[in-house]
């Protein structure tokens, strides 16, 4: 709770053990609406009192771990910050690459049951595949947050299937638009007799339609069985007897997947040309603010490679460079990157880059079994290589018999079986 | 669409068609330079115009040198280096490899065309081998064709095709969540509500 | 005045023929961010409520410009005019503060020196501003001096009076000469439901033509003028992390950059050497590397600088990237430099320092750190002045010098420039507060002592999208209240 977060920071700030406590802290911010708004914004205190400033909730998505290599921070003798699962894994992987010292470092770590983010459910997408909900490391641990927006205790796991118990509301942004009363009650919207109700914009009588085809991830029973049980496939935009059926049972499969490899399928999916114009439409619109470097924990290099000059590496002002600039980060955060997301939040363009890092670590999992930030013992990746064997682990490429065999980087490795 | 049907091709012009694939290959100095150097590869296939650099053990290729080759106008790349176990440097084309590898995977899936990077691992000095390689090589940077995106200064080369992808509008993307209305702070402070 | 009206339906009409005469620019959303784009159709439109996520600035300061192309022969270097489209462009739905911006941006490049890329693209440009419907919920531009509904540097100015009408409203000679042209779309009365017609406002609006101000900017400058060093600005700063986003996303900041980009010949080598082209990029004075000068090998100035009355002189370190006007000595030194065009290298460096004159507040105002900021101002200034880096004198001149007279002056005070600034990598605002309370300090200070007007326009941008929830509002109002307390 907020208050136990606070006592422990008042604590360790009154018995000088720490000289800075780095945590959420709320700010009424003031806008043109009526109400002012909350937001959640990193505070850094220095005394006693100030431990009332923080806070806890479902809306601190923020990786404050990205705070430890700042120098300002670092000449304190001793920090205490709070860091929910997710952030002490970048924590870990600082600590392996030395960039901080364990013992000059206080986690007061947080059982997190999922925080907001832009994803139908509402849940940061990390939080779907989130193994972490109590952090690896810790010295103070605080219990679980308070649910400012949602009733729900935590983020749907993969493969669950839940009623929609007043969480759909956003999603079901219509009806399913298959005749007939009762075909919604329990599905999209909330409460099982349907007295609930949320956005979902059709009518309750599916005379109107909407886009549900997302949404209906519940088990709603409603009266028409068939239809309603479990898959939602003829519901959405289905008859009511469920013989057509709409885009829902596509997408009902994605949602039982829904973790962070979702989207990185469906990239991988596409052609390579697709998957090019792609990207080259999402760089075209990289204004190079750096954002997303500046808050990545893992980007601590005093003199970025992009930021070279003598000679000139990577290019500004050009398509190129932007796509030069992203691939050799995604490229330099493999096997480091904990794929907190916050590079993707921060983007001002809302560029996907967390594709990227998502990418990378699926492929060093697959190829070397690694996985970053588990533990702060475990060395870096990059740093130990060994060479385990003749035949390197990740297949050689070699020309044996008068054939030209590529390993497996041209046959399989991609779902579409290597398709161009 | 995905390459130029033959019918493209023979729309071109005859500047257009005058494209020799350009390949810049990274040899190490050992190995594969040993290989190459001696090797009478004769006139290439598609009279393709091939750049040697020599390195001094393959795990010296940064990642960032392929992309700066293809930045500089080159169409496909070769890293060479020693085959596992005749590394000079016990251990440097392991990196090489390990990097060079995971980095190819990532350009493939940022929609790079994987026919236009290549890597090889000779035996010491072997001449046939260096030869067989680069004819495949040749002929798959050939298929894939030229790569103009990534040059900076498009009007620089005027001897190369114009860009044959369809025009890209920015709104060409896969819509990874259609229909979330967000009605959360996402902390992105989407500006103003929806 | 004359007050017509259009209709939706009218523009929609209209759209294609402007189309085949000129570029149209309007907000379409480009992913999910909104911004301003050439479009092709009328469809891709979008009619927005509020403002962009992007201010339409990068139509009159490209974040990537090309200057001059260069091409090497050996030891010569021959520069040629790239190939610039400035085809005459009309940009349609930029609210009142995004071109009350453009007062920011024309004092800046044409107040103290021409600049000529700019002004190419400023006068050939037609601005159709709309006033806003409801504010925006990060919005405070009645407290800097701006309202919903004025029509500054606007050409034509429509004003939504709801049933898909506005009302029009030709604000400039350029308005009236395009309405003359497309009259035809244009209706004498509005033809509305009711019987008169009214702009659409919500309350909000309503609240804000009265003004409302949540903070003074005479109060805000009053305490800066005397508050330079303050622990408020290290709490305050404590959470930046340093990216451009504010920067760049904000319409009024103009802070840019030089680089060389290029490219050696193909293999064939006909003509070897390099060819490239030099650009003028955006650049954040949130970088840490803003203002960084690096001069290995520039100390290689020849005297033959000493005849640069004409601007035309020797310099090493050809196709290399420049940073903040200076020419970064690549070292390897690709050969010399004749000054082909001595007009654009001189003028870059006016602009460079007239940059730094005011990004720096160069020698304006605050002696008590004025030897570290006019000598910054003196550094990327560049080739101005002495550079002897020697207190206010030369930061004064530095912005001066620099700024005026784009072309001769600063070639000629090139010559003087003997290689004394020998700076290596040199950042004076090394620490995130510093560079935080920089751009606090350039927007309500140093601005309005340079051009006597705040560089804000309160468009809230940098509020809505700082990675960390930074709040210009949150420090303006912090600095208000400190200035009553004290």
């Amino acid at each position: 709770m907020s208050t136990l977060l606070q006592e422990k920071a008042r604590e360790l700030l009154d018995q000088n053990e720490v000289s800075l406590v780095i945590g959420y802290g709320e700010f009424f911010r003031r806008t043109t609406d009526k109400s002012p708004q909350r937001i959640i914004s990193p505070v850094f205190i220095s005394k006693p009192d100030e431990a009332k400033s923080l806070i806890w909730n479902d809306h601190c998505v923020y990786n404050l771990s990205t705070y430890l290599i700042r120098k300002e921070v670092k000449a304190h003798r001793r920090i205490a910050l709070v860091a929910k699962g997710c952030d002490v894994k970048s924590i870990c992987v600082l600590i392996q690459e030395n960039q901080i010292k364990r013992n000059n470092l206080v986690i007061i770590g947080l059982t997190c049951q999922g925080v907001v983010g832009n994803t139908p459910h509402g849940y940061a997408e990390k939080c779907y595949s989130c193994q972490l909900h109590t952090p690896n490391l810790y010295d103070i641990l605080i219990p679980a947050q308070n649910r400012r927006s949602t009733g729900v205790t935590h983020a749907p796991e993969r493969g669950e299937k839940r009623d929609c118990a007043g969480n759909c509301h956003e999603i079901c942004q219509g009806s399913c638009h298959g005749s007939g009363q009762g075909n919604h009650e329990g599905n999209c919207q909330g409460s099982r007799d349907g007295s609930g109700h949320g956005n979902c914009q059709g009518s309750r009588d599916g005379s109107s339609h909407g886009n549900c085809h997302e949404s209906c991830q519940g088990s709603g029973q409603g009266s028409n069985q068939r239809s309603h049980q479990g898959d939602c496939q003829g519901n959405c935009q289905g008859s009511r007897d469920g013989s057509s059926h709409g885009n829902c049972q596509g997408k009902i499969d994605q949602l039982d997947r829904m973790d962070q490899m979702d989207r990185v399928d469906m990239m991988d999916r596409m052609s390579s040309i697709e998957r090019w114009l792609f990207w080259k439409a999402q760089f075209s619109r990289c204004i190079r603010c750096y954002a997303c470097r500046n808050i990545c924990p893992l980007c601590y290099c005093e003199r970025c490679i992009a930021d070279k000059s003598n000679p000139q590496w990577i290019e500004k002002g050009s398509l190129s460079g932007n796509l030069s600039f992203h691939i050799i980060r995604a490229f330099h955060l493999a096997g480091r990157c904990t794929n907190c997301g916050e590079c993707e939040r921060v983007c001002p363009m809302g560029i996907p880059l967390s594709l990227l890092t998502r990418k990378m670590a699926q492929v060093v999992k697959d190829l070397f079994q690694f996985e970053p930030g588990l533990s702060p013992g475990i060395k870096p990746f990059w740093g130990n290589l060994q060479c385990e064997s003749e035949q390197s682990v990740i297949g050689e490429e070699s020309f044996i018999n008068g054939k030209w065999n590529n390993g497996k980087w041209n046959q399989g490795v991609w779902n579409n079986g290597g398709k161009r | 669409m995905m390459v130029p049907s033959p019918d493209i091709v023979k729309s071109k012009t005859k500047e257009q068609r005058d494209w020799h694939p350009r390949i810049v290959v990274f040899l190490c100095k050992w190995c594969s330079y040993s290989g190459a150097d001696p090797a009478d590869i004769g006139p290439l296939p598609h009279e393709a115009l091939i750049e040697i650099i020599r390195v001094p053990c393959s795990g010296r290729v940064d990642p960032l040198f392929l992309l700066k080759c293809f930045e500089k106008g080159a169409d496909g790349v070769l890293v060479s280096g020693c085959s596992i176990g005749s590394c000079r440097n016990s251990m440097g084309n392991y990196h090489a490899q390990t990097k060079l590898k995971t980095f190819r995977t990532l350009l493939e899936f940022c929609g790079f065309d994987v026919r236009r990077i290549h890597f090889s691992w000779p035996p010491p000095s072997d001449c046939e081998y260096w030869a067989k390689v680069v004819d495949n090589v040749v002929s798959q940077v050939a298929e894939a064709g030229p790569f103009p995106d990534m040059c900076p200064i498009p009007d620089m080369y005027p001897n190369r095709y114009p860009n044959i992808y369809p025009n890209m509008s920015s709104n060409m993307y896969p819509n990874m969540y259609p229909n979330t209305s967000l009605n959360l702070d996402t902390y992105r402070y989407s500006r103003g509500g929806k | 005045m004359i007050t017509r009206f259009i209709t939706r339906n009218s523009i929609r009409e209209l759209i294609p023929n402007l189309l085949t005469a000129f570029h149209v620019v309007a907000p379409v959303y480009s992913g999910n961010v909104t911004s301003f784009k050439r479009i092709s159709s009328y469809e891709e439109i979008k009619w927005l409520d509020y403002n962009t996520d992007k201010p339409p600035k990068e139509f009159f300061l490209p974040p990537s410009d090309d200057i001059f192309q260069f091409q090497q022969h050996g030891k010569k270097i021959v520069l040629t005019e790239p190939v610039n489209h400035h085809a005459p462009r009309i940009i349609l739905g930029v609210r009142p503060c995004d071109a009350a911006a453009l007062t920011v941006l024309d004092r800046v490049f044409t107040e103290k020196g021409i600049d000529v890329l700019y002004t190419a693209l400023r006068d050939n440009t037609l601005v159709i501003g709309q006033s806003c419907p409801k504010p925006g919920r990060d919005c405070f531009c009645t407290s800097v001096g701006i309202s919903p509904d004025e029509s500054r540097n606007m050409d034509i100015m429509l004003t939504d009076i709801g049933e898909d009408q506005f009302l029009v409203n030709l604000v400039s000679s350029k308005g009236e000469d395009f309405f003359s042209y497309f009259s035809h779309f244009f209706q004498e009365s509005a033809e509305m439901s009711g019987s008169g017609y009214e702009p659409v406002q919500t309350r909000e609006v309503a609240v804000y033509l009265k003004k409302e101000k949540i903070f003074d900017v005479r109060v805000i400058k009053k305490w800066l003028d005397t508050h330079f060093e303050n622990p408020f600005w290290a709490d305050i700063a404590a959470r930046c992390i340093g990216c451009g986003a504010c920067t760049f996303l904000c319409p009024t900041c103009h802070c840019f950059d030089f680089t060389d980009e290029s490219v050696v010949q193909p293999i064939d080598h006909r003509n070897g050497g390099y060819k490239g082209v030099r650009r003028r990029i955006w650049d954040s004075c949130s970088f840490d590397h803003f203002t960084q000068t690096s001069f290995s090998g520039a100390a290689s100035r020849t005297g033959a600088e000493a005849e640069a009355g004409t601007g035309a002189g020797v310099w090493t370190g050809a196709a290399s990237r420049t940073r903040a006007g200076t020419g970064e000595g690549d070292g390897a030194g690709a050969g010399t430099v004749t000054r082909a065009r001595a007009g654009a290298e001189a003028w870059a460096g006016a602009q460079a320092g007239l940059r730094a004159g005011t990004g720096a507040g160069a020698g304006a105002g605050t002696r008590a750190r004025a030897g570290a900021e006019a000598w910054a101002g003196a550094q990327a200034g560049l080739r101005v002045g002495t550079g002897a880096g020697a207190g206010e004198q030369a930061g004064l001149r530095a912005g001066t010098g620099a700024g005026a007279g784009a072309g001769t002056r600063a070639g000629a005070e090139a010559g003087a420039w003997a290689g004394a600034v020998s700076g290596a990598g040199h950042q004076r605002r090394t620490t995130q507060e510093q560079r935080f309370r920089q751009r606090i300090m350039h927007k309500f200070k140093y601005f309005v002592d340079l051009f006597q007007r705040v560089a804000c326009v309160g468009c809230g941008r940098c509020r809505s999208l700082c990675p960390v929830g930074i709040d210009l509002v949150e420090v303006l109002e912090t600095i208000h209240d400190l200035f009553y307390q004290s």
